[in-house]
């Protein structure tokens, strides 16, 4: 092994570690709901808290299950559903964000196998200080009782 | 005598103009109450009566205007790929058929999803997304022009937006039920957002007001 390995390698695996163990202050407390076998996209639900005093921004989420996962809204006005891609999610100081059924949730596109309920899938959520939080979240029958849609009847 | 005929023919009329108006107020009364039933979505007095069309349903069969005939038909428009709206759609339309199997009242109703987006929703897509949900529910696709042969005498908006650099594209469409009464007319829209006891609530006042009707 070369000595340049040698250097390199604690090198990237401590740049690796590092944004894991940075102090922020957000809870992911997030689940996939699951969806028809053949699904192509599916939605993730759940709340991401922050209990700092700074305010946290979500600039990108990954997994290696699936080819790419945006943030998006659904929309429902006159009579159109639709959704809306959110560049970024801003998750104020001390407030807790809600990612729900019919509005906020995480579209995960193209899974890379087919997922149901009790499947454990790694995130990985980039925020806009560059900090990497890295979590795994289980699949799991959608529970359509906490939806908006009853909210607003 | 004289007198007394003209006494008997001013009661006489009197008697039909007051009988001619109690009439009146009656069938105005009558018409009244079945012009305006006053339940939400009801499309009433003039449900639109749809004209044949041509769909292809998940098991590859045609399916068109003759299978909604002597049946109740649930619509809902989406598309496979969206993962929020549809199946939480789908998944209050089943909570509500669900119910209504337990309570055998679901002989002569039809739950159909309809894609507005069948180049990706392919029969076998179709087949696996509507079974999932409930597997005595519907999938309707085709081409886009057999898909719009149901969809533009409905009314159904929707749009495709242009692909991203994955080939994916995003869907506005309706979030409307549609309910189609056994004589194939358009009868009523339930708007989102839907529960299943709306529905239900609701689609029994109808099929009352219909039974009432015939």
């Amino acid at each position: 092994m070369s000595r340049l390995a040698l250097i390199m390698i604690p090198l990237m695996v401590s740049l690796y570690l590092a944004p894991v163990q940075a102090g922020d202050t957000i809870s992911l407390n997030i689940h996939i709901a699951e969806a028809p076998p053949t699904a192509r996209a599916l939605a993730g639900y759940g709340v991401i808290g922050n209990t700092g005093d700074q305010d946290i921004t979500i600039e990108s989420v990954h997994s290696s299950l699936f080819e790419a996962i945006e943030i998006h809204e659904s929309i429902v006005r006159d009579d159109m559903a639709g959704m809306r891609p959110i560049d970024e999610l801003t998750i104020p100081s001390g407030t807790e964000l809600a990612l729900e059924p019919g509005g906020r949730h995480l579209m995960l596109i193209r899974p890379v196998q087919p997922l149901s309920e009790g499947d454990q899938v790694p995130l990985e959520f980039t925020l806009k200080n560059g900090n990497v939080h890295r979590i795994t979240v289980v699949v799991k029958k959608p529970d359509h009782d906490h939806s908006r849609q009853h909210h607003h009847p | 005598m004289f007198k007394n005929r003209i006494l008997q023919s001013t009661l006489f009329i009197t008697g039909l103009i007051v009988l001619g108006a109690l009439f009146g107020v009656f069938t105005s009364e009558y018409y009244q109450r079945n012009e305006d039933p006053e339940i939400a979505g009801l499309l009433w007095p003039n449900p639109k009566q749809l004209r044949p069309f041509a769909t292809i349903d998940q098991d590859r069969e045609v399916f068109g205007l003759d299978r909604m005939r002597g049946k109740w038909s649930l619509l809902f428009f989406g598309y496979t790929h969206c993962p929020d709206i549809c199946p939480l759609t789908m998944a209050t339309l089943n909570e509500f058929y669900d119910q209504f199997k337990k309570d055998n009242l679901n002989n002569d109703l039809q739950v159909i999803f309809v894609t507005v987006d069948p180049q990706r929703d392919t029969a076998e897509m179709l087949k696996s997304y509507v079974e999932y949900f409930n597997t005595d529910f519907i999938g309707l696709g085709g081409n886009q022009l057999q898909v719009d042969s149901l969809t533009r005498q409905l009314g159904i908006a929707y749009m495709l937006y242009e692909q991203d650099e994955r080939g994916d594209y995003l869907v506005d469409h309706s979030a409307s039920v549609f309910l189609v009464d056994p004589e194939g007319r358009l009868l009523a829209v339930f708007q989102a957002p839907h529960t299943p006891a709306t529905i239900h609530d609701t689609f029994l006042e109808i099929r009352d007001f219909y039974n009432s009707q015939s």
